[in-house]
């Protein structure tokens, strides 16, 4: 009989015992479905999140912000510079030759989830008309989208799906009057879908506001670039900043999103490493109860690396259906759902990368675990073992 | 004494097992006292601020509000003390250099900014010099400043004199002790900024306001903003540790998570240690039977049967603890912790679940025991 077909054979039948010492083996099935299911979670979390605030990301397109200022929130633009920045070259202008450039404005929406009814923060922002030729991203789901100068709201549908009293006709009090709900839109399943979009020039004049806090620009290309970074730095009166849109949504994401991936890695470092020390502890167990078969296999002639490796391969395949049963699991209770405490809700994505990452690693336990009680398996003393039994 | 032998030599009969199983054990809780640590470090970051303080911002973000606020929300009942804080950005000698100073006004009560740990009459110093300033010690080092140094930073928002070049003297220098996260504030008078800056003038960022008790908090808030709502800067208000909560669980409820994970975790150690022991103790039948024989009574056995988990369980817990307690500060660090102590609470729910974990894993290993009768059990069927 050759190695391969040995091998084969000495596996099958040790499945075929496996109902025998079921306890030991099921131990490590559900241990490594416990170990896949916390790892590929974390990594699902971190990813998706990831993945929510680069969805949109185009690198012709700049957002401005005031000198120093890390986020929107934090920066402070005159109109006076929102027309400097409309003037600059580089920027690209529509076919009746505005310039696309949209002046941002973030106020607070305070909204009750329609689940449980607790109160969280949106963000409404006020955008120039000519926003929608500048993220081409947002598409209308219902309704109409707002017109200028009047108190009328466009909702994200993720916003729409979670919270109360945002659907088309509902009235929304902000500063004291009414702006009804027109509309409602997807982008890409950026952070956009959680906010409420609102006319700036109506959210600035209730607010009685005379900046913004950020403009974002499309640029003629990637190329005018550094033309518009020169004539941004070069008139010193200028007190801005230029991020890419990559680098803000890194800026964004990077804190929360390392700290799952960190969270992520240790758990699956900690409880692999408990898990391989399960995996030996039955593959231990599952040895001791075989070894007479083993020990009478070897008189057959089978050879010792054969029996090693069919071990090995009994380990690993155990090893894989646990893992298996954590990513069933995974794929059933949180793909698709929607994660997000205020205010960026992001649909949660498993992704084939997670997906090979949580088998290598449950690989890497099989075989941490399964060597060292294969190559005893190889090593039974044949004559006690047979003479006991 | 001989139980605690009849102990040992029962966790011996298979050192193996038992090894593997101590190990896997003390994975489980190493993880378990790191992710906890964790969670109570986020919660005790909070603690750190006073229960009685509100943070009064405007309620559009970025817009600043009118300093003659404090004098009004001074007038209002429950209220002790104010502090208000502006922040200017600036640059020491480089663009990369970025300083985001912090001008202090009001009564100022320093531990607003967490506990620094700053000579009391370094804090007196700032309020003497009009150009005076406290900075971290990790800022002062890196830009090797000493008490007594003058440093010019340029800062984003121009002077009345035409330039931007804001002059400082440093007054004090702070320590955070025991803690990751570095002592890098620079702090100023208000005073300073005031009759310097150009624009936004008599105006500041951020009002703490402290009440004389956290059962006011909510009252006070109230009527902060109720009484700016028709003003030119409607206000928001909430209370610092409220404010704080939620910049912990912006994006991630990790309290969740690590809930979570510690749960699935210790469902599977829960399953390992069981086994293991329903395996041990069905080996043992005969030996049992023999004890009984003896004149040991079941619970005895039993009893002995709980202690061995026990001791296996509450030994892989200490071994946890005190891996978890070896890696902690780096884990801290790499979540960005402020605390890197490990706090004594972990240890002690540690424990206690060790304890739960051996008692449910034991259980039923000790219906096992009871069912053969000393005949079978010697017979060895």
């Amino acid at each position: 009989m050759n190695f391969f077909r040995q091998i084969v054979a000495i596996t099958v039948f040790g499945f075929s015992s496996l109902p025998s010492r079921w306890g030991s083996s099921s131990t490590l099935v559900v241990g490594l479905a416990g170990v896949v299911s916390v790892f590929l979670g974390m990594l699902t979390l971190s990813s998706s999140l990831t993945q929510t605030f680069s969805a949109s990301v185009r690198p012709d397109r700049v957002l401005v912000l005031s000198k120093g200022a890390r986020f929107e929130a934090n920066s402070l633009i005159s109109l006076q510079d929102v027309a400097h920045i409309q003037a600059l070259p580089g920027v690209r202008r529509s076919q009746a030759g505005h310039p696309i450039v949209s002046a941002e404005t973030l106020v607070p929406l305070i909204v009750h989830q329609k689940l449980g009814d607790e109160k969280t923060s949106i963000t409404v922002r006020g955008i120039s008309p000519i926003a929608f030729d500048l993220r081409p991203e947002i598409e209308l789901t219902a309704g109409r989208k707002m017109r200028s100068g009047l108190k009328e709201l466009l909702v994200g549908r993720e916003a729409q799906s979670r919270y109360k009293g945002l659907d088309i006709g509902d009235y929304v009090t902000i500063r004291g009057s009414q702006w009804q709900v027109v509309g409602s839109y997807r982008s890409n399943g950026d952070p956009r879908e959680s906010e409420v979009l609102a006319d700036g020039l109506s959210l600035l004049a209730a607010y009685k506001r005379d900046g913004v806090h950020s403009v974002s620009v499309q640029l003629d290309g990637v190329e005018s670039l550094s033309v518009f970074r020169d004539a941004l730095s070069a008139n010193p009166e200028l007190h801005l900043d230029i991020v890419s849109e990559q680098q803000y949504a890194e800026r964004q994401s990077q804190d929360f999103a390392s700290l799952l991936a960190s969270v992520g890695y240790l758990a699956g470092c900690m409880l692999g490493l408990g898990a391989s020390f399960a995996a030996m502890n039955s593959m231990y167990t599952a040895i001791t109860v075989r070894q007479t078969e083993i020990a009478t296999l070897r008189v057959l002639g089978f050879a010792p690396s054969a029996i090693v490796l069919s071990v090995l391969l009994e380990a690993l395949l155990l090893v894989l259906l646990g893992a298996t049963v954590g990513i069933i699991l995974v794929e059933s209770l949180i793909d698709g759902q929607i994660y997000g405490n205020s205010p960026v809700l992001s649909r949660l994505q498993l992704s084939t990368e997670a997906i090979w990452t949580a088998l290598g690693l449950s690989c890497l336990i099989g075989l941490l675990g399964g060597s060292v009680p294969a190559v005893r398996a190889g090593m039974i003393p044949l004559a006690r073992v047979l003479r006991e039994s | 004494m001989k139980f605690a032998f009849l102990v040992l030599s029962g966790l011996w009969r298979s050192p193996t097992r038992t090894l593997l199983t101590f190990l896997s054990a003390a994975a489980t809780f190493s993880l378990f006292g790191t992710l906890y640590a964790i969670n109570t470090g986020f919660e005790s970051a909070i603690d750190k601020f006073s229960a009685n303080r509100l943070r009064v911002v405007s309620d559009t973000p970025a817009a600043m509000l009118p300093i003659a606020f404090v004098s009004q929300i001074r007038a209002l009942p429950h209220v002790s003390s104010i502090m208000t804080l502006t922040p200017l950005g600036c640059y020491y000698q480089d663009h990369k250099n970025l300083v985001f100073a912090l001008a202090l006004g009001g009564d100022v009560n320093l531990d607003v900014l967490g506990d620094l740990n700053l000579p009391m009459d370094q804090a007196q110093a700032l309020f003497k010099r009009r150009t005076g300033a406290i900075v971290g010690r990790d800022l002062a080092e890196k830009h090797g400043w000493v008490l007594g140094s003058r440093i010019p930073l340029t800062g984003f928002a121009p002077k009345k004199d035409g330039t931007t070049l804001w002059e400082f003297d440093i007054v004090g220098i702070y320590d955070v002790p025991n803690r990751a996260d570095s002592a890098e504030l620079f702090l100023f008078n208000y005073e300073y900024l005031e009759e310097s800056r150009v624009s936004q003038h008599g105006s500041a960022a951020f009002i703490f306001v402290d009440t004389t008790d956290a059962d006011h908090n909510t009252s006070v808030a109230a009527a902060i903003d109720s009484s700016f709502a028709n003003s030119v800067q409607p206000t928001f208000t909430q209370s610092e540790r409220e404010f704080q909560l939620e910049v912990i669980n912006r994006a991630v409820d990790m309290q969740l998570i690590v809930n979570v994970i510690v749960m699935s975790s210790l469902f599977t150690l829960l399953l390992v240690v069981g086994n293991t022991m329903s395996r041990a103790v069905r080996e043992r039948v005969c030996e049992f039977a023999v004890l009984r024989a003896l004149g040991y009574s079941t619970a005895r056995i039993s009893a002995l049967v709980i202690a061995e988990v026990q001791v296996l369980s509450l030994s892989a817990a200490l071994l946890g603890l005190v891996t978890a307690n070896a890696i902690f500060p780096a884990v801290a660090k790499l979540v960005n912790l402020v605390e890197i102590v490990m706090p004594l609470s972990v240890a002690a729910q540690a424990f206690g679940i060790a304890f739960v974990v051996a008692l449910l894993s034991s259980l039923p290993s000790v219906l096992q025991i009871r069912r053969p009768s000393i005949v079978e059990g010697l017979a060895g069927r």
